[in-house]
């Protein structure tokens, strides 16, 4: 891949990405592009918002629909959520069941359950669950663990 | 090869630790009862049913909890199949050994399941004070993650690299 700046008298920033053909590669380029400013658009009641992927709590697929919850608001979104889930840094960014995608930057503790399943207490004291078949790979990802972590 | 090797070793190692601690602890009960009740001696017999019943009694323990052996199976789970073969298992062996005659009574019965369900509980809420524990381990560990995060952030907003090719 070649990357080529170019200055010119316009003050927006503009990408272009030339290519033969628009395959996956191009797409997920596109949508790296397109959230590189760290904003995604979400709906709520019928107005059009953009979120600031920091102040995301987590994100839920319910329905069909997929909703970005932040401290005092929620807003449906375009996206499904395997596709955020691709824009979205799994650095910091973790998908905790089938349904949702939790911010790590956002939870304030964690309790392993009887179960093997971990409860987490987010900023807001909501409380989510980190089911069995994701928890180990969690547990990685903060280094309790050893294994792929960081 | 080293990795199963290890494993076996560790298996024996909870074998003799095990059988060990709880032999040791029957013993010296066997020592006090015999003075409360005034019996001057233990037959050798009784002590080799008991080493056999303990050795029983580890090896399901050690089955059911050393890592490794039941892989996909929750704490839950573990503790429940333990007790429920480990009660049956002593069951055979208290008639073996005699200290079970006869059908016995409701009350002997009761008393044998009361400790089970105590030993139950007991271990329930030992786990449930661990996970607090492990609980705040996590966090932690967390806590220094988001740190780590936070901070190689913060390195990246301020050092931009500018890749210039000009054809």
């Amino acid at each position: 891949m070649e990357v080529i700046i170019k200055r010119t008298e316009v003050d927006r920033l503009r990408v272009i990405i030339a290519c033969k053909e628009e395959n996956n590669a191009v797409i997920k380029l596109k949508n790296y592009i397109e959230n590189y400013d760290e904003r995604l658009k979400g709906k709520s009641e019928d107005k059009i918002f953009y979120v600031n992927i920091f102040d995301i709590l987590y994100v839920e697929a319910v329905d069909g629909k997929t909703f970005l919850y932040t401290e005092d608001n929620y807003f449906e979104v375009e996206q499904r959520l395997y596709e955020l889930e691709e824009i979205l840094d799994n650095k910091d960014f973790f998908r905790n069941s089938k349904s949702q995608i939790v911010n790590i930057n956002k939870i304030d503790s964690l309790k392993p359950e009887i179960n093997r399943s971990l409860t987490i207490t987010l900023c807001n004291k909501e409380r989510l669950t980190i089911s069995r078949r994701f928890a180990k790979s969690f547990k990685e990802t903060i280094g309790v663990l050893e294994g792929k972590s960081q | 090869m080293n990795k199963k090797r290890g494993k076996a070793g560790l298996f024996f190692q909870w074998m003799r630790n095990g059988i060990a601690f709880c032999y040791s602890w029957l013993l010296i009960l066997i020592i006090a009862g015999g003075y409360v009740f005034k019996i001057d001696m233990v037959p050798v017999e009784i002590l080799t049913k008991v080493l056999v019943m303990v050795t029983g009694m580890v090896l399901v323990f050690t089955i059911f909890f050393l890592e490794g052996i039941l892989k996909k199976i929750g704490f839950m789970t573990r503790l429940s199949c333990m007790m429920l073969i480990a009660m049956v298992y002593e069951i055979v062996c208290f008639y073996w050994i005699g200290i079970f005659q006869s059908t016995g009574s409701f009350f002997r019965w009761g008393i044998f399941l009361g400790i089970i369900v105590v030993l139950y509980s007991v271990c329930i809420f030992i786990y449930y004070k661990y996970s607090k524990v492990k609980g705040e381990i996590y966090t932690k560990n967390l806590t220094l993650y988001k740190q780590s995060r936070r901070l190689e952030y913060e390195q990246n907003r301020y050092t931009t690299t500018t890749d210039t090719t000009d054809k």
